[in-house]
């Protein structure tokens, strides 16, 4: 254990050595205010400046890089912010972290670590950068389990597996769809508005993008934990699969949802905030956690009131039947999906355009017929084309990373899309490597690193 | 794990898993080994550059795994002219660096790999950026998508948004147009031009077969630019340069130099004025920016002299002294424009080569480009017929399709 905490310190040393006393701050300051929740009477009053001093922490951070973004015009709008600006890796998902792990404590619900225990369950460096968020109860109990003290080789084979799987997501397709949304979104900078067809486009690969970046980073995270057998939790359930909004809330990015739901949504109900204002005020702090800018505010304003459209009305959009639905039953969810996907778009843009202008700029040609057959930044290649169609297979027709390895890691049923140790597999992955390796040299940092 | 009756023990999964990558990787290693991208500009006579052949991933790929690994403070990068027509070693000199970098693709590829160097770059980028695109053949492609590709415009601007880290602190971007031009000519290892398109009409025919040629591959002579389209180059223009400006990048906008003999063609085709309009256009643009206080110089090496209108070689051996073909010069002459637009000076004292235009000169400088025209229309009466009859001819067969 000890080794893996070295590892995991120097890890994040390489990273980023000149902002590791925040994340050794924040795990000092967090350990001593649960050893005096674990000890003192008065806890909510202890639990409430463990949470505040923590939100304040992270805030800090993230106002230094917006004044950091306005000082330098470093960042060009989205998620796209210079390496020049610097903010502690992870912050955000190790602050959230330790959130929970103080309520976890305040609620009795674990009980205090040995320090090099809680050092380890904070630092581990496959989910230290982007999450998942992990919850000690989880992770704390593995550290003596037999799968973590007995290394096991058929892990080992899965992790590496599920590594390369991340890896290709990461590499291969979200790399690629990277250039042509750089290609759409960075005609912005010539003066160009995209045209329908481009817009469209954008949009769309600009979901791929994120969500094969994201749940790349997510499956590798997965896949090293593994490797040393610890589980932790897979961060998407394949969220555009989902038939509403609602879905894709508690499918994309799940222990970030989770978090919020937990440590935000249902503490407003219990203090008696009517729901749609619960649900608002969860949305906004989503927004405002993705970023403090007026697209992402507009953003989680907007995806508020679709959530609560969708709560109030879901009777009406909710597909009816089970397994085996009708044809109208199944078309009828199909078309959900479609439109959900398209809604999703839609409010990515806000995440992406480079201003909130070019923002409305992509929603006009989006909507305005007159530029069907404009094409401001020219016509799709046949490898991006290409690309669109291997995305829309991968991500509708095939089962997800956490349903291909659920046989190996839990010891499920195997279906036939089952991750399990044959020749085919091992070619399979061999190859997807390969690839990832002929491929690396032009590799992009991930869309959520600096969160 | 459920029993599966073809499972691996881990060991074998492994084996079969290394067996695979290695042998892949290995193929690819070979390829590389076998497959030089960096080789294939370079041979008899030709400056050592990288340069892609294709425009195809594998073709860009070499590049940009170099120019991510050197990350050279100075990187000129752009089509065949940047291949052909420069050499490292007269940028180390013009910019007093050790690490100058060239790196070249056809004009087509070069939103490819503009895209794939942004990635490794965005945030280091080179001290210094020229950007070398042979805009020029390519009025067309300049303001047009021709069938389907990026207008030049875009070509720049993806260079510049992308490659001048906000935290250069000594940027210099230096976008290259040329007025007139024919397709990139490809080369091979030895040297010599494609065998279809360049080689062989000069070889049989001169200059004025090498013309034909120009008319075949583009409709720029048939169809002029309009004041609409030359006014949205200002634009463009003036937009990233106003950017370079923000980041205290130095602009520079090159008009190169190209042989007289296109340049007539260009006349003869009653485009010249299309020229002028551009000339004037961006002289006034970059006034504009400078008034502002923005570092922005705009240069023409248009003109009609001794390096620019000797007449070409017959046979195997391609061009003159100066230019590979029309359109393409050669290093010597490539040395000498870095060299006025980065010092203002000329090596050989000639300052007539190359003017910085502003709007108080352009006039006078348009009027001396007639008169040469002119002089030159007079001195080749049998050039500017061969041309009258390519260009009715190319008409004839346009309003036939």
């Amino acid at each position: 254990m000890l080794w893996l905490l070295a590892a995991s310190v120097l890890f994040y040393l390489a990273a980023q050595s000149t902002l590791v006393w925040p994340l050794l701050a924040s795990l000092v300051f967090n350990f001593a205010c649960a050893h005096w929740l674990a000890v003192t009477q008065n806890r909510s009053w202890l639990l409430g400046v463990g949470v505040v001093t923590n939100l304040a922490f992270l805030l800090y951070f993230k106002l230094n890089v917006l004044a950091a973004c306005k000082a330098t015009a470093a960042c060009d709008g989205g998620f796209s912010t210079s390496e020049q600006i610097l903010i502690p890796l992870g912050i955000s998902f190790f602050t959230f972290q330790q959130i929970a792990f103080l309520v976890d404590v305040s609620k009795d619900r674990i009980q205090l670590p040995r320090i090099d225990r809680y050092a380890l369950f904070v630092m581990f460096f496959p989910q230290l950068v982007i999450g998942p968020i992990v919850h000690a109860r989880n992770i704390l109990p593995q550290l003596d389990g037999a799968r973590f003290r007995q290394a096991s080789t058929i892990d080992l084979a899965a992790g590496v597996s599920l590594f390369v799987l991340g890896l290709f997501k990461k590499v291969v397709i979200a790399d690629e769809a990277a250039i042509l949304v750089t290609r759409i979104f960075g005609s912005y900078a010539t003066g160009e508005v995209p045209g329908f067809l481009d817009a469209w486009t954008g949009a769309i690969a600009f979901q791929f993008q994120l969500y094969f970046d994201f749940s790349g980073y997510a499956d590798m995270a997965v896949g090293l934990a593994l490797m040393f057998g610890l589980l932790i939790p897979f961060s998407f359930d394949s969220p555009h699969k989902s038939a509403d909004r609602f879905e894709v809330w508690r499918r994309w990015n799940t222990t970030v949802t989770e978090f919020f739901r937990q440590h935000v949504f249902k503490p407003l109900i219990r203090r008696g905030v009517p729901p749609w204002a619960a649900l608002m005020l969860t949305a906004i702090a989503s927004g405002l956690w993705h970023g403090l800018g007026p697209t992402f505010l507009v953003w989680s304003l907007t995806m508020g009131v679709i959530l609560l459209a969708v709560h109030y009305r879901k009777r009406w959009f909710r597909p009816r039947g089970g397994v085996d639905q009708p044809p109208a039953a199944r078309a009828r969810t199909a078309l959900l999906i479609l439109i959900t996907f398209l809604v999703t778009s839609l409010l990515g843009i806000m995440f992406r355009a480079p201003s909130f202008d070019a923002a409305i700029d992509t929603y006009a040609a989006m909507f305005a017929l007159s530029t069907l057959h404009a094409s401001g930044v020219g016509a799709l290649t046949v490898r991006e084309i290409t690309l669109l169609l291997i995305c829309t297979v991968i991500i509708w027709a095939a089962p997800n990373a956490k349903q291909m390895f659920a046989a190996v890691i839990h010891a499920t049923a195997p279906t036939r899309m089952s991750f399990a140790l044959t020749a085919q597999w091992a070619i399979f992955i061999g190859v997807a490597l390969a690839i990832c390796c002929v491929l690396m040299s032009r590799t992009s940092r991930f869309v959520y690193l600096q969160f | 794990m459920t029993h599966n009756p073809t499972a691996l023990s881990p060991r074998r999964f492994f084996a079969v898993l290394s067996t695979v990558v290695g042998v892949l990787l290995s193929a690819v290693a070979g390829l590389n080994f076998w497959v030089d991208p960096t080789q294939l500009f370079v041979g008899k006579g030709l400056p050592r550059s990288s340069c892609a052949s294709g425009v195809r991933a594998h073709d860009l790929m070499g590049l940009v795994s170099q120019v991510s690994a050197a990350r050279p403070s100075v990187l000129m990068i752009g089509s065949s002219r940047v291949a052909i027509g420069h050499d490292t070693a007269s940028l180390n000199r013009a910019f007093g660096a050790q690490d100058a970098m060239l790196v070249g693709s056809p004009a087509a590829g070069l939103v490819s790999l503009a895209d794939s160097l942004l990635p490794t770059l965005s945030t280091r980028g080179p001290g210094t950026l020229l950007i070398g695109v042979g805009v020029g053949e390519t009025w067309d492609v300049l303001m047009r998508r021709v069938r389907g590709k990026p207008s030049i415009v875009q070509v720049m601007s993806r260079f510049h948004h992308g490659l001048l880290s906000p935290s250069s602190t000594r940027a210099s971007l230096g976008i290259i147009f040329s007025p007139t031009g024919c397709a990139a000519p490809r080369y091979d290892a030895n040297g010599n031009g494609d065998q279809s398109y360049f080689q062989k009409p000069i070889a049989a025919g001169g200059h004025q077969a090498f013309a034909q040629a120009s008319l075949r591959g583009h409709s720029t002579l048939v169809s002029a630019p309009s004041a609409v389209e030359i006014s949205a180059v200002g634009d463009a223009f003036q937009k990233m340069s106003a950017q370079q400006c923000e980041r205290q990048a130095q602009t520079i906008a090159v008009v190169l130099p190209v042989h007289a003999s296109l340049l007539a063609l260009i006349h003869t085709a009653g485009r010249w004025p299309s020229v002028e309009d551009t000339l004037r256009t961006l002289a006034v643009r970059s006034e504009t920016l400078r008034v502002q206080g923005c570092r922005v110089d705009f240069w023409d090496f248009t003109g009609i002299r001794a390096e620019t209108s000797a007449p070409f070689e017959r046979g195997p051996e391609m061009g003159n002294h100066s230019f590979w073909d029309p359109s393409h010069y050669r290093p010597t002459l490539g040395a000498r424009v870095i060299e006025r637009v980065i010092s203002g000076a000329d090596s050989r004292a000639d300052h007539d080569f190359g003017v910085r235009l502003r709007p108080d000169n352009v006039e006078a400088h348009i009027k001396l480009l007639r008169a040469q025209l002119q002089r030159y229309v007079d001195d080749h009466p049998d050039e500017i017929a061969s041309y009258r009859v390519m260009l009715g001819n190319a008409r004839d067969s346009g309003e036939r399709n």
